[in-house]
């Protein structure tokens, strides 16, 4: 009896799905008897629901069939893709941990007998209701990894054809695009995302296109889902707090399928800054933002002469951020240490930044200066910037503004936390009090 | 005799390997000192595939024996289907020559068209082939079936994707004898190739073609008037198979038994009149999904076709109580019915098939499920059906557990299906109940 329940909510389920393909939230709803001989899956607006007592009937028989499948415990088990497809969702809908489900639909895609896009699409429904499910984040970084690699090599292979060119650069253009305004120089960075790829299908040279087909499927299916991930990761983030699962997928997302482009990291950190802004005690998302600017600080000159943005000017601005969240939301530990990772970034690259000959830094300041007021009396103010930059002025300015904080504020815990954020100042920069 | 013969053929065949090694110690186990090869191999001829390669290892004497092509006339490598390659086929296929009589490769999907051209080459006394799921063979395998396999009687090539037309213009030239033929979701073939198929191959009783979208009208028209002898036609799913091909095959084919119109959603009630009028024969009849066919359809049917044992008229939302009053009063061999999603079926239908004659002895299945007018009144009605042994309810929303409960304690063995937890046996089956939930506990 029991069985015969099992495979009918399975049915059930695939029935649903082909009902509304757009399913794109699911839950259980706490209904532990069945109140009437009424199927227990509720579909409504694209939002599945699954009676709570129908969810362990199902989950059993799915689970069994497919584990039974596996081991070939019996023999005459023979269930044919589809039917795998099926199960494995069902599966993975009640328990999305579960590794043998996944590494079977991953043998189904690498038979041609799962489209990728819909192992997407299921990852994102499982997301919506086990937003923190780690071997989901897994299984769809193995998705992305393996349409990068299509496209790299139906790059790699057509670069030397004569509209290779082109492909190429739709296979790579995916990779910009994000919110923020496109500088003159977009496509240039775009086709310079992968310079080992480029190099690679130059040496390659004729590579011939027989299997164009299947790359630019997979290239196009990247562009339409690689920012849409960003999107998921938001989510995930939204829907879970301190979700660190989503938050380094994102960052995968960004070194490994953006190759950390300047534009991506540029966009993305204007992107998350309302998220932070409505979490602020969630650290995960400040940690996102530290792993965008610790990635920008390596390319800095590009940023400059890509994008004419100063790092120091965006750190800078992040330094505003993070000073204004802390008064406006006393008593959130983890917007210090947010402080502290830019307070930190400033200190350094302020050293730089004056070890650096004056002289081009002058020339530099002067364009920048140039773009935004033609006055001519910006020589004193650049002096006053360069001074303002200097890392003794950048600690004495913090250490006031900090003790400023500690005395005003009524909070006993905010000013615990400006008192601890003093002793790691004094600790952190010592000897700058000699310079 | 012809075993005789066979045995002789052997004798000949074991010696003639053996003679180079006179000597070698398998003569001096005891067994095969006392028990001829005759019998050994007789023995053997009883034991399935994987056994005999355990006997194989045994010794040099038991190695010939047991990989003797008469072993192996009957082959199935279903349950090996991830790990069969190529060279298994063709090693295979030598070794049994002309003995093997069925081969299953059913799921193997690795097979290539080269293994199966070396097995129709030294395979010619083939007759039954399963290919079902061997994705990558293409029309050169039927090209050497045709070439080669003229016994052939029985072939399932469905859901091989790449095979065209072409494939069946091989076997129609080749395998004259085919009686059984299954090409279902070989989503290239076209009408074209049912034609050719049938006008050489008469003998075809077995058609078995769903999920066939170029399969229209006119292939299925050639087919009944070439093959009068169908007894099996199956169009599940082919949607531009209509009236008019229903019509010619109760025309020509006045022995059909049974037939599946499934999903083919054009069919009307003038099939229905014209397997009426013809097919008076047929005991299986699938319809699910046809959602045009009404009571009048049905009613010229069941005046006409009273040997109708199973019945799939699921999803057709027009049939009312009318059609199972029909039904009750003219087919009295009804085994299984499935009404499932027929929205208009009330108790006063059910009441009908209660309370029909046969009811008693024949009904074992009944799917009632997603009828949302029956209730505790319909349930009622049938306990007088003594044989029935499940009968689905699902989704059926104004059956109580109340009324399952009173039905089963009228049919104690019977299975009832719904979203309710399964009910509480009565008294009489108290062990079981006791194993039952040791299950429940242990699962």
């Amino acid at each position: 009896m029991e069985d015969a329940r099992g495979r009918r909510l399975f049915a059930d389920l695939n029935h649903a799905f082909r009902k509304d393909p757009l399913i794109d939230e699911y839950d259980f709803l706490p209904v532990t008897e069945p109140q009437n001989n009424a199927s227990p899956l509720l579909l409504v607006e694209h939002k599945l629901g699954l009676e709570l007592w129908s969810v362990r009937l199902l989950f059993r028989y799915a689970y069994n069939r497919l584990m039974n499948w596996r081991d070939r415990n019996q023999a005459s088990v023979f269930i044919d893709p589809q039917e795998l497809i099926h199960l494995s969702r069902a599966v993975l809908m009640v328990n999305p941990d579960c590794y043998t489900a996944w590494n079977i639909r991953k043998e189904l895609i690498e038979n041609g007998d799962l489209p990728l896009a819909d192992d997407l699409k299921l990852g994102q429904l499982i997301l919506s209701k086990f937003p923190k499910s780690a071997e989901t984040f897994i299984h769809r970084r193995w998705l992305f990894q393996r349409l990068v690699n299509q496209c790299l090599s139906s790059s790699n292979d057509s670069t030397a054809s004569a509209d290779g060119h082109q492909e190429n650069g739709g296979a790579l253009l995916c990779m910009d695009g994000i919110d923020i305004a496109l500088g003159p120089e977009a496509n240039a960075l775009a086709n310079g995302i992968r310079p080992e790829a480029a190099a690679a299908a130059v040496a390659l040279g004729e590579g011939g296109r027989a299997c164009a087909a299947l790359p630019l499927e997979s290239s196009r299916l990247l562009a339409e889902n690689l920012h849409h991930e960003l999107t998921v990761c938001d989510r995930a983030a939204d829907s879970y707090a301190s979700n660190y699962y989503a938050w380094t997928h994102r960052a995968w997302v960004v070194r490994y399928c953006f190759n950390c482009s300047l534009q991506v990291l540029l966009g993305e950190l204007e992107r998350t800054q309302t998220w932070t802004m409505k979490h602020v005690s969630d650290h995960s998302g400040f940690h996102y933002r530290q792993f965008l600017l610790s990635n920008l600080t390596k390319h800095a000159a590009r940023l400059h002469r890509q994008y004419a943005k100063s790092l120091s000017g965006l750190v800078d601005a992040e330094h505003d951020f993070i000073c204004d969240l802390v008064q406006s939301f006393p008593s959130h530990e983890a917007l210090w240490y947010h402080r502290k990772f830019v307070f930190h970034l400033m200190m350094k690259s302020a050293k730089t930044y004056s070890s650096e000959a004056a002289a081009t830094d002058r020339v530099i300041n002067g364009e920048l200066q140039a773009l935004h007021d033609a006055v001519s009396k910006n020589d004193g103010q650049k002096r006053s910037r360069l001074e303002s930059h200097s890392p003794h002025v950048l600690r004495q300015r913090e250490m006031d503004a900090v003790q400023k904080t500690a005395s005003q504020a009524k909070e006993p815990f905010q000013k615990t936390l400006a008192r601890k954020y003093v002793e790691w100042l004094e600790k952190m920069f010592p000897s700058l009090k000699e310079t | 005799m012809n075993h005789h013969g066979q045995n002789g053929h052997l004798n000949h065949h074991v010696k003639s390997r053996s003679e180079g090694s006179h000597f070698t110690y398998d003569d001096d186990s005891y067994i095969n000192k006392k028990l001829p090869k005759e019998l050994v191999l007789r023995i053997f001829s009883f034991l399935d595939v994987v056994t005999l390669c355990r006997c194989a290892q045994v010794c040099k004497t038991w190695n010939l024996l047991a990989l003797d092509g008469s072993n192996w006339q009957r082959v199935d490598l279903f349950e090996f289907q991830k790990d069969v390659e190529g060279p298994v086929v063709e090693n295979l296929s030598k070794r049994c020559g002309g003995f093997l009589k069925s081969l299953s490769l059913k799921g193997c999907q690795v097979i290539t068209d080269h293994a199966l051209g070396i097995f129709a080459e030294q395979c010619k006394n083939i007759e039954t082939l399963i290919l079902n799921n061997c994705k990558k063979i293409t029309d050169a395998t039927c090209k050497s079936l045709g070439q080669y396999s003229h016994r052939l009687r029985k072939l399932d090539v469905s859901s091989c994707p790449n095979l065209t037309d072409t494939s069946l213009q091989y076997i129609s030239t080749g395998c004259k004898n085919l009686e059984y033929i299954d090409i279902s979701w070989c989503v290239l073939m076209t009408d074209e190739a049912v034609e050719t198929l049938s006008k050489s191959c008469h003998r075809i009783s077995v058609f078995i073609c769903r999920g066939l979208e170029h399969i229209t009208d006119h292939g299925i028209e050639q087919l009944a008037i070439n093959c009068p002898n169908l007894k099996k036609l199956n169009v599940q799913q082919c949607q531009y198979v209509g009236d008019e091909a229903v019509a010619a095959v109760s025309n020509h084919c006045r022995g059909l038994t049974s037939l599946c119109l499934s999903n083919c959603t054009r069919i009307t009630d003038t099939s229905l009149q014209a397997l009426g009028t013809g097919c008076h024969e047929l005991r299986t009849l699938e319809v699910s999904g046809c959602n045009h066919l009404t009571d009048n359809g049905f009613q010229c049917l069941t005046r006409n076709c009273h040997e109708l044992q199973k019945m799939d008229l699921e999803e057709c939302i027009q049939i009312t109580d009318t059609t199972l009053a029909h039904l009750a009063s003219h087919c009295h061999r009804i085994s299984a019915l499935t009404l499932s999603h027929c929205e208009l079926i009330t108790d006063e239908g059910i009441r009908h098939i209660g309370a029909s004659p046969s009811s008693s002895e024949s009904l074992t299945v009944l799917e009632l499920d997603n009828c949302p007018l029956v209730t505790d009144v319909g349930l009622e009605h049938l306990v007088n059906c003594t044989s029935l042994q499940r009968i689905e309810l699902y989704d059926c929303q104004l059956i109580t557990r109340a009324g399952i409960r009173r039905l089963r304690n009228r049919l104690p063995n019977l299975r009832v299906h719904a979203y309710f937890a399964p009910v509480t046996p009565p008294p009489s089956v108290g062990g079981s109940r006791q194993r039952y939930c040791k299950c429940c506990v242990i699962l």
